[in-house]
């Protein structure tokens, strides 16, 4: 009000300055005055690697960024106050079935992949969700019945101002993320040999990844790079067959002896089994710039009766470090030889810098379906440590020297039936994300508590039908509940705290620069913990089981918001979607057995859920 | 006449001797040492039951016709030859006979235990109703050799040989080399044969397992150790492309009308495992499990009416058109 | 009607006459659209025009229950098992113990869809499998919802989708 010239002049300056700040992008401006660490830096900081810019509030991919640590340096949100969180606005997506999308946020607007039929919405966050567009592929239904695992779909990704995601009939699909119009669609495999989709794809720089699912139908697993300009293919890896098929050529140095034999991806199967040797990519896949290099993982073995593919299989249930620009392998390893319990090797693989052995050195993390959670060196592809994160007795411990799991004779399904393996076919951790604080040094574990009996009988392959020959009931595991939330320290290779659930903890999880980690249980409820002492700070019930992946993001109004869809399903879901495990405890291989209380607990659903703090005063 | 029974009945029973050889099936003919020492054993069992058997004629003759006219009734003191006669016939003379017998027949049992018990077995051979499953384990450079009703051999040494079954109780007999051992579902049992001379011998299944049992044959055949090595590397190699347009049209036949849905042809996408690998169907000597010989005209019979030829089993009768029929067959026939 | 008259009119009526019959579309003669032969096989309840009828294609193995275990040696080999579980719970596939049927529980209707496949995922089994296979097949499948509950499900089971 005074016009006093030099005052006039002070606030046309501050104003200046405050615009420059906030119009230099979504920067989080603050910082709590006792953070010690932040998230940028470099190796000798915390953990994530140097490629990690300060957090631009959004979430362009469904692992947060290329090292997949799914953590947010947001931290309007934290331990103190995320009691207060409520709900700011919801979406229904008009399709029920399991929701294991992570949405995707880039420049104000929110991405959403539903379950088939694979829709694609835009909700502009301007406008409190408000739907921009939406894009419907026109998924073939008859993808449906290749789907093992219910119809599924973990997400799309946002790179140079187009959104990337698959559908259930495999084929990928690049949409201007402004208008929503279709750019290229290009089918990748064929329903009729078993293949489908549901894989969240990678975009790093101008290639697109995308992996095949259908490890249960006899596919032959792969990988493609495509052009993320016009779909074209750059480049596709097989799982298995000749070294041709899978990439293999002069850079291939795995680190353990045994992997350098030629051509194992044939000499490891019997006759011509590897051409339904399955190795399906249908998880995660990280990227590490320095090396330029993806990591990814490939799926079980067709077939899980062991006894109709004597070999060690490769290279099912491993782990490829592949070229990004060629895709030449660089190493792999098997996380599973012949693999005898259904232990795809798919999940992610958490890139972080770690003290090592007295010095700092650039790891992959791995809570691995078969129960070990793996330190490995990701250079060299050495395991350096491989420890039992659950109970484990298929296998005793994984022996370093060589890399291999010293077995239990007694869990082996090979032409018996095997008694309360631990753990069941969907593993400790199955492909639900699990992330990494740089501030804590811990990872944060939503997985599974579950053992089973198992029998490999007689399979017929028969294209495009089921390709499984195994007999599995599956039941809580030791204590009773079948799911667990947990903390794990990596370099002291231990769990620091756990939280018992009912049901497995299918959903993914984000931990953020408030200390606060979130997730989701199946029983209805969206939760959040301390991230350092696992004490249950908020819940909230939402409309459906949630097996989704919770996201963080700053909204246009420099608001911290954090996203989850629900809408039960999934492998574990399947005995709320109408199957009747009383008359047949095999069905859903085993799994629907050991959840026939979960109709109890919730119906479908299809809901997007956003949260923020109250408005007033929350900063 | 009666003096003359004895002989007549040697005469009746030398028939029994002269062996039934044909078909490289007789326990009588035995050409391996397992089956040599079955047959070792029953011969000296049957000289040892002969032997008996004559002895215990040759009294009954002497009690029947040394009939005594005497008047007077017998004392008591006749009846204490029956008393010796029973201690020595029916106490020392079995003795005497049957426990040699029994050491015999125990050592032969020892003698039949599969040798190298710690060795993998070299074929593991699973039993359906009604056909047989051949599966050779493969070596750790080389992809399996998996084939249907015929078992090839090296000659001169011991094969072992693995029993499985999916469905229910059979028995693995080849009488010219080996004893009868049965394919128990949900266990799995270990034999072994060997044959000293080349040649094909014919195998059954010993124990009833349903309607076509007695239509459930294979053959082994014995080969000197390259040759088997020569089969064997043949046995690896994936099934032919088809090359012209017969055989090509046969092959689109095999894909396109069920075939493809219970066999498999290593090399094509057919690889389902409810029916017999055909891969090199084409080698074999014999047909739906020994019984038909492997003709083009016998698989175009087969082909077009299984049910009429083995009724019941489970391979369904597919309706194909003639020109199919023959195109399928020329490219069955490359299958070598 | 003078001759004059009359050689017009008639000239008028043969060139109508070939004016008729310019329309080459053939006509199609016969009865109502059918299915198979008069037995129409519906898979819907709501049938037009008022009729409550679905016809039905018999199951030549009706009544005979040994092909129940022949059918159910079929339906493990061709797959039926690993999407529609081994006793029908369901799973890929919905379940076939219950007798909630989304294309028809009638012999007939089951028939059809295993050899036509259905839209949301069941594939077309025709001319892979022959007829009394399939028929085997229905047979075993009918066996298997035998012992369902009619009333619609609970929490403690639950309806197909």
């Amino acid at each position: 009000m005074v016009s006093n010239p030099f005052v006039r002049t002070v606030r046309l300056a501050g104003s200046l300055v405050i615009l420059g700040l906030v119009g230099c992008g979504k920067r989080d401006a603050e910082s709590t005055p006792d953070a010690v660490e932040t998230a940028s830096g470099g190796p000798q900081d915390s953990g994530v690697p140097a490629a990690a810019a300060p957090d631009d509030g959004e979430w362009r991919i469904a692992a947060k960024d290329f090292a997949s640590t799914r953590y947010s340096s947001l931290n309007q949100i934290t331990a103190a106050n995320v009691a207060r969180l409520q709900p700011a606005f919801t979406f229904s997506t008009g399709v029920l079935r399991g929701h294991e999308a992570a949405p995707i946020v880039a420049g104000n607007t929110m991405y959403v992949v539903t379950p088939h039929p694979n829709i694609l919405y835009a909700l502009d966050l301007t406008r409190n969700g408000a739907l921009k567009w939406k894009y419907e592929p026109g998924t073939a239904r008859a993808a449906r019945g290749v789907a093992c695992c219910d119809v599924v779909n973990r997400g799309a990704a946002y790179a140079d101002g187009r959104v990337f995601f698959n559908t259930l009939d495999v084929h990928t699909v690049a949409v201007d993320a402004e208008s929503g119009k279709q750019l290229w669609k290009v089918k990748l495999g064929e329903i009729n040999q078993g293949e489908s989709i549901t894989m969240a794809p990678l975009v790093v720089d101008d290639k697109v990844y995308v992996g095949n699912s259908g490890g249960e139908f006899g596919v032959r697993g792969w990988i493609t790079a495509l052009d993320a300009a016009d779909g074209k293919i750059v480049w596709r890896a097989y799982s298995t067959g000749p070294d041709e098929d899978v990439l293999i050529g002069a850079r291939f140095k795995p680190f353990y002896a045994a992997d350098r034999a030629p051509n194992l991806g044939v000499t490891t199967w019997w006759g011509d089994q590897w051409r339904i040797g399955g190795g399906a990519v249908w998880g995660w896949i990280s990227y590490d710039q320095s090396m330029n290099a993806i990591f990814y993982g490939t799926s079980n073995p067709g077939s899980w009766n062991p006894a109709l593919r004597p070999g060690d299989n490769k290279w099912a249930s491993s782990i490829f470090a592949r070229d990004a620009d060629t895709g030449e392998a660089l190493w792999a390893y098997q996380w599973t030889p012949h693999d005898e319990h259904d232990f795809d090797g798919i999940n992610e693989n958490i890139l972080v810098e770690l003290p090592w052995g007295g010095r700092s050195r650039r790891l992959l993390l791995r809570p691995e379906r078969n129960g070990f959670l793996y330190v490995m060196d990701r250079a060299t592809g050495e395991v350096l440590a491989a420890d039992p994160f659950g109970p484990v007795n298929w296998a005793t411990s994984i022996d370093l020297k060589t890399g291999r799991p010293i077995l239990n004779p007694e869990k082996s399904t090979e032409n018996r039936q095997a008694r309360n393996v631990c753990p069941a076919a969907p593993g400790m951790k199955d492909w639900q994300p699990a992330a990494f604080s740089p501030r804590t040094r811990l990872l944060y574990l939503p997985h599974n508590n579950l053992c089973m009996d198992y029998k490999g009988v007689e399979a017929n392959y028969i294209a495009g039908t089921p390709y499984v020959g195994a007999e599995v009931r599956m039941f809580a595991g030791p204590g009773g509940h079948r799911g667990v939330f947990a903390a794990w320290d990596p370099v002291a290779r231990r769990k620091v705290w756990e939280i018992r659930e009912r049901f497995p903890v299918w959903s993914g999880t984000v931990v953020t620069a408030g200390d606060v980690a979130f997730y989701g249980t199946m029983d209805r409820w969206f939760k959040a913990v301390n991230a350092r002492t696992g004490e249950l700070l908020w819940q909230f019930q939402v409309g459906s089981g949630i097996i989704g992946q919770p996201i963080t993001y700053l909204g246009p109004d420099g608001r911290q918001y954090v996203a989850i869809l629900s809408g039960v399903g999934g492998w574990a879901g399947a005995a709320a979607l109408g199957i009747m495990p009383q008359a047949d405890p095999f069905i859903a291989l085993g799994f629907a057995d050991a959840m026939k209380d979960l109709p109890k607990y919730t119906a479908e659903g299809g809901t997007l859920h956003v949260f923020a703090l109250p408005q007033d005063g929350s900063r | 006449m009666l003096a003359r029974a004895p002989a007549i009945l040697l005469a009746a029973s030398l028939p029994i001797f002269s062996g039934c050889s044909q078909n490289g099936q007789s326990v009588l003919h035995p050409t391996g040492p397992g089956a040599d020492r079955i047959a070792d054993l029953w011969w000296i069992m049957l000289a040892a039951a002969t032997g008996v058997f004559l002895l215990v004629l040759a009294v009954l003759v002497r009690a029947l016709s040394h009939r005594s006219h005497r008047a007077e009734p017998r004392t008591v003191s006749h009846d204490e030859a029956p008393t010796r006669w029973i201690l020595a016939g029916g106490v020392a003379l079995p003795t005497i006979v049957l426990i040699p017998l029994l050491i015999l027949t125990l050592k032969t049992l020892a003698g039949l235990t599969p040798p190298g018990s710690d060795a993998a077995p070299e074929v593991v051979i699973t039993g359906y109703q009604w056909w047989w499953d051949v599966q050779y384990t493969a070596p750790s450079d080389a992809g399996g050799v998996r084939t249907a009703n015929e078992i090839h051999i090296p000659v001169g040494r011991p094969v072992r040989v693995q029993l499985r079954s999916e469905d229910v109780i059979h028995s693995f007999w080849v009488p010219s080399l080996q004893g009868k051992l049965d394919l128990v579902p949900g266990q799995v049992n270990t034999t072994w044969i060997q044959a000293d001379t080349p040649g094909v011998y014919r195998g059954e299944c010993a124990e009833y397992c349903g309607l076509q049992h007695a239509r459930m044959q294979f053959r082994v055949v014995a080969l000197s150790s390259s040759d088997f090595e020569a089969w064997l590397a043949s046995q690896r190699k994936p099934a032919p492309v088809p090359t012209d347009s017969v055989t090509t049209a046969g092959h689109a036949v095999f894909m396109l009308s069920g075939c493809s849905f219970c066999h498999t042809i290593q090399g094509t996408p057919a690889r389902a495992t409810a029916g017999p690998d055909l891969t090199h169907i084409a080698s074999r000597r014999t047909l739906a499990a020994g019984t038909l010989p492997n003709t083009r005209g016998h698989l175009a019979g087969w082909i077009g009416n299984p049910q009429a030829i083995k009724p019941g089993s489970l391979m369904p009768r597919i309706p194909l058109r003639p020109e199919e029929l023959h195109a399928l067959l020329a490219y069955l026939g490359t299958l070598r | 009607m003078t001759s004059r008259g009359a050689g017009l009119w008639s000239g008028l009526v043969l060139l109508t006459g070939f004016a008729c019959n310019r329309d080459s579309r053939p006509v199609v003669t016969g009865g109502p659209a059918d299915g198979i032969g008069r037995a129409v096989v519906r898979t819907s309840e709501l049938v037009a025009g008022g009729r409550t009828d679905h016809g039905s294609l018999r199951n030549p193995y009706e009544g005979q229950k040994n092909v129940r275990a022949e059918g159910e040696r079929f339906y493990g080999w061709f797959n039926c098992a690993g999407c529609h579980g081994a006793a029908g719970g369901g799973g890929i596939g919905p379940p076939l113990a219950d007798k909630d049927w989304i294309y028809g529980g009638d012999p007939g209707q089951v028939f059809l869809s295993i050899v036509q496949g259905r839209p949301n995922g069941m594939p077309s089994f025709g001319g892979q499998i022959p007829d009394d296979q399939v028929w085997k097949i229905v047979a075993f499948v009918s066996s298997l919802s035998e012992h369902a509950a009619s009333e619609s499900g609970t929490t403690e089971g639950s309806r197909a989708r």
